[in-house]
């Protein structure tokens, strides 16, 4: 094994020991939470038994060609990369 | 129907229905040609490529946020089309959607989209990992530095953590995930992400570079030592007291796996 810094593994050593003890000193409070499996928020676990999964379905197809092609819609709009615009480029098909 | 298919046959079948959801053309199976044919196999494809889709944004929900719903199913539809889900439950559908992402041109213009999405997929991984109590902070205060040395630090089940080296994806993805939140001006740099699940619900605490090495160290079954030293190459000035008291908080260990001889090597378990 490569030489180490002794001294240097030794401090970072206590230092790892001083941070378990300022977390072990840390008030914990565990709030008292009930399991429930297979709930999740309203919404969010229905079955898929809403429109388009059943014969809705006929009517509109639910992927949309190529509308990865349009400019995107979402918060990225807002965003500022060093690359400068915060949008998806519309793409010349 | 036929009767009932032979093994061989029934594989056939099945496979042939599997790719005529996606493609028209070219059935080998005369048995799906005649489903195909059927005007009720457009409501059977286009239900499957919903619930494929469904369950996309449902897993990366920071990542259609970003990008809108209508170009999120877009592109989302390009990569089902290429990798339909593998087992019944869509929970971890999309686990190489990530990557996809950071191959796919048109999302080029958006260099952190790949790594929020990475984000997403982890607190999946985090959320449906198995339960296990946290090692408890008091147990390496008590174990004392030397011992702590020949020390492997276990990483809790639910724990997962990434580095993003080259956008803040962290302050993006933690944004988008939280309604209404404003992003402002952001400070152009990489940043990391712990995840862990401390009293059965996913927490996100930002982790620097030295502290995600740290954890890779002992996710690979180091010790201790090793750990401190990935993390020092990644930062030489590292606080190791606030990084521990960061990843005890957090649960992000599962227990402390002694080891035989500290410094004769690697064993491998």
């Amino acid at each position: 094994m490569n030489t180490r810094n002794l001294a240097a593994t030794a401090a970072a050593l206590a230092a790892l020991v001083a941070g378990a003890a300022l977390a072990a000193d840390m008030d914990k409070k565990p709030q008292a939470v009930e399991k429930c499996y297979g709930v999740s928020k309203a919404g969010q676990n229905d079955c898929a038994a809403g429109p388009g999964t059943s014969c809705a379905g006929t009517s509109k197809k639910d992927y949309q060609g190529n509308a990865w092609k349009n400019v995107a819609k979402g918060t990225c709009t807002s965003i500022k990369t060093p690359k400068g615009t915060g949008s998806l480029t519309p793409l010349k098909a | 129907m036929n009767a009932a298919p032979a093994p061989v046959a029934l594989a056939r079948f099945q496979s042939a229905f599997a790719r005529a959801l996606l493609h028209d053309e070219e059935i080998p199976d005369a048995a799906v040609a005649d489903l195909v044919g059927q005007p009720a196999f457009a409501v059977y494809r286009n239900t499957v490529m919903k619930g494929c889709l469904d369950a996309l944004q449902a897993n990366f929900p920071a990542v259609a946020r970003l990008v809108g719903e209508e170009w999120f199913r877009a592109a989302a539809a390009v990569f089902a089309a290429g990798e339909l889900p593998r087992e019944a439950s869509l929970l971890r559908y999309g686990e190489r959607f990530p990557e996809f992402l950071a191959g796919f041109p048109p999302a080029a213009d958006l260099p952190y989209l790949a790594a929020v999405a990475r984000l997403d997929r982890l607190w999946i991984e985090s959320h449906a990992a198995a339960d296990h109590d946290a090692l408890d902070p008091a147990a390496i205060a008590a174990l004392g530095p030397e011992a702590l040395a020949a020390t492997v630090l276990e990483p809790h089940p639910a724990a997962r953590w990434a580095w993003s080296p080259e956008a803040p994806a962290f302050t993006i993805w933690r944004a988008n995930r939280e309604e209404g939140t404003g992003l402002g001006e952001i400070d152009w740099r990489g940043e990391g992400a712990l995840l862990t699940r401390p009293q059965d619900a996913v927490r996100a605490t930002p982790l620097d570079e030295a502290g995600c090495r740290f954890l890779d160290a002992c996710a690979r079954g180091l010790p201790v030592t090793d750990a401190l030293d990935a993390a020092l190459a990644a930062d030489a000035a590292t606080d190791f007291a606030r990084l521990a008291a960061t990843l005890l908080e957090a649960g992000a260990f599962a227990r402390l796996v002694p080891i035989p001889h500290a410094d004769s090597g690697r064993t491998s378990p």
